[in-house]
């Protein structure tokens, strides 16, 4: 990836990494300031009971004192019947208060007034009884007295404080809610326009980058179908070129047979020398014109790979080299081979090349013999030619791989110079490569390396 | 069965002059009894089978026992002249050989698509040239009955 490319994709992950955090906190607050609100319901709830607690001990109190009273000035049952339920309703609401005080203050106070209330519940049980047994008068001193007055004004004060402390706690919880609702609202707004800001951004780059990809593909799909247009068009006119140009070549052939034929003693022999020669070089133009059409069409008439037995594609080599193998008195050894993907025909023009030279460039005091061996070395399969033919010089290994290069005179060895150079496209569009060893006098022994899954080629 | 002695009429059409000259001498050299004619192209063709324009005289256009078609001719080819004749009742009963230098598969899978009745490839050496006229000599004029 190019540096601007690596760039382009950090920007865009920073901004969906941004998007995203900013999207959690924002879901973090909102979840947050939700449970606030609910707490603060609870707490609001909470006080509002304590508060009733609170005021219900008042007038248990005040009902409790009202009965004693009553009974104490009347004597009569009837006055001091809400006495018991009154006492009981202030015993109630102490525990109560006790189970929703959640500070020490609150509970020392209840404490307090617990206790204060013992005594007083004491003292009106006292008088009443007073009462009962006829003994008014001492009852009335009793309640004259200025301890139960003090006491009764404790026990309102504490019941005032904790009516107080509870509304004061209830207001400071609501003065914070209400700060870090505020502050939660504002982030959470803040939070959002990021998340949307980010969103949009990275949206607006990766649209960027995708409308990019497009263009660059609509140009290669563009550039592809550039090439295969000039592709075919190159295929056409080799053809029809080599098709035109053999045409007085065959001409040329044809009557220097005639000549030959009709005239023979007329020419002499000189005149049959030169017109032998002219023939032969048109000959070999024929030949040269095929070649070069066959090497143009490794890539041009290339076809898509299929799996190929290599041991199938070796055996119909051999079966078209059978006259000149025959001819040669050659033996032609196969090992085992593998299966690759490639193209067959190409494959087997592969190993009809390599094989025939090993055939032509024989030894004259031994018969030529050929072995095809292959090695996995793993991605690659690779296949040996070996030969105990005339064998080259290894500072020719680059000339003898070019097009028209030869290291022999014409009269020596027949070939265009073209066979190897067919081998090496042959291979190298295979994504492969071609390489040999040789000693002169003894011997050579030429190397392919073939992918056994190569990628697809498109281009030349 | 009636044995043909009188020479056939073989009309061939090329527009190479060196090809109709090395069929001329091939011919010749294989000894088949034949009379043998020229056309230089799809339409000259047409005009000799049926007998108009320049041809118009019937005796400068006996009716062919074999014709030697080439595929590659300029104003009609071939392929063209070989889709009518063999599409005509009155022409198609005549033996149409097709002698190309195209090896294309495509040309020889029309040729016998429209009813060419073979498809020779023109011979490199002038030796082969003759084996093949000798060939098709006796091959159509001598074995093969041909409809009158």
């Amino acid at each position: 990836m190019e540096g601007g490319q690596g760039r382009r994709y950090e920007a865009i992950s920073w901004a969906f990494g941004a998007a995203l955090l900013s999207l959690a906190a924002v879901t973090v607050l909102a979840y947050y300031a939700l449970w606030l609100g609910r707490s603060t319901a609870d707490d609001v709830t909470r006080t509002q009971q304590i508060r009733a607690t609170l005021a219900q001990m008042r007038q248990a109190m005040i009902d409790a004192e009202t009965a004693q009273r009553g009974f104490l000035l009347t004597g009569s049952a009837e006055y001091l019947q809400p006495f018991d339920p009154a006492v009981e309703r202030i015993g109630r609401s102490m525990a109560q208060a006790g189970s929703l005080f959640s500070t020490d203050v609150q509970h020392q106070r209840l404490a307090s007034f617990a206790e204060d209330w013992r005594e007083l519940e004491a003292e009106l049980r006292a008088t009443i009884a007073l009462r009962r047994q006829q003994r008014s008068t001492q009852a009335a001193e009793i309640v004259s007295g200025d301890r139960g007055k003090e006491r009764m004004d404790r026990l309102r004060a504490l019941l005032d404080e904790m009516d107080a402390f509870a509304q004061a706690q209830l207001a400071q919880r609501e003065q914070r809610n209400r700060a870090v609702s505020n502050f939660a609202l504002v982030s959470i707004g803040l939070g959002s326009l990021l998340a949307f800001g980010t969103s949009i951004g990275a949206y607006a780059a990766l649209r960027r980058e995708l409308a990019q990809r497009l263009a660059a593909q609509r140009t290669a799909d563009a550039l592809n179908l550039e090439l295969q247009r000039s592709n075919r068009e190159l295929q056409d006119f080799a053809y029809v070129a080599s098709h035109d140009l053999q045409e007085p070549l065959r001409k040329i052939q044809a009557f220097g047979d005639r000549l030959v034929s009709k005239y023979a003693d007329a020419l002499g022999a000189e005149g049959r020398d030169y017109l032998q020669r002219m023939q032969s070089s048109a000959t070999r133009m024929r030949r040269l014109i095929n070649d070069l059409l066959e090497y143009s069409r490794v890539t041009t008439k290339a076809r898509p790979f299929d799996n190929i037995s290599l041991t199938q594609v070796a055996a119909d080599a051999i079966s078209d080299l059978e006259a000149r193998i025959h001819e040669a008195g050659a033996t032609v050894e196969i090992g085992p081979l593998p299966d690759v993907r490639g193209d067959m025909l190409q494959i087997r023009q592969l190993f009809q090349n390599l094989i025939g030279n090993a055939i032509k460039f024989r030894r004259a005091d031994a018969p030529p013999h050929v072995r095809v061996s292959a090695e996995l070395d793993g991605e690659q399969v690779v296949l040996s030619f070996a030969d105990n033919g005339i064998g080259f010089d290894e500072k020719y290994l680059d000339r003898i791989f070019t097009p028209f290069q030869r290291l022999h005179a014409r009269s020596e060895y027949e070939g265009t110079g073209m066979g190897l150079a067919i081998c090496r496209r042959v291979v190298e569009r295979h994504g492969g490569s071609i390489d040999a060893h040789s000693t002169p006098g003894v011997g050579s022994t030429f190397i392919v390396r073939l992918p056994i899954d190569p990628r697809q080629e498109e281009t030349t | 069965m009636t044995t043909k002695r009188q020479p056939v009429v073989i009309l061939m059409a090329d527009d190479d002059a060196d090809d109709r000259l090395l069929c001329q001498q091939a011919l010749a050299e294989s000894r088949v009894l034949n009379d043998l004619r020229f056309v230089e192209d799809g339409e000259q063709l047409l005009d000799y089978l049926y007998r108009r324009n320049a041809f118009a005289d019937p005796a400068s256009s006996p009716r062919p026992g074999l014709i030697l078609l080439d595929l590659n001719m300029p104003r009609m080819d071939g392929r063209e002249a070989l889709r009518i004749i063999k599409a005509d009742p009155m022409l198609r009963k005549i033996p149409v050989v097709i002698m190309t230098t195209s090896q294309a598969e495509e040309d020889i899978d029309r040729s016998y698509d429209y009813g060419a009745n073979s498809f020779v490839t023109k011979p490199v050496t002038f030796e082969r040239l003759v084996e093949l006229m000798q060939t098709l000599g006796r091959y159509w004029v001598e074995f093969v009955e041909i409809p009158g």
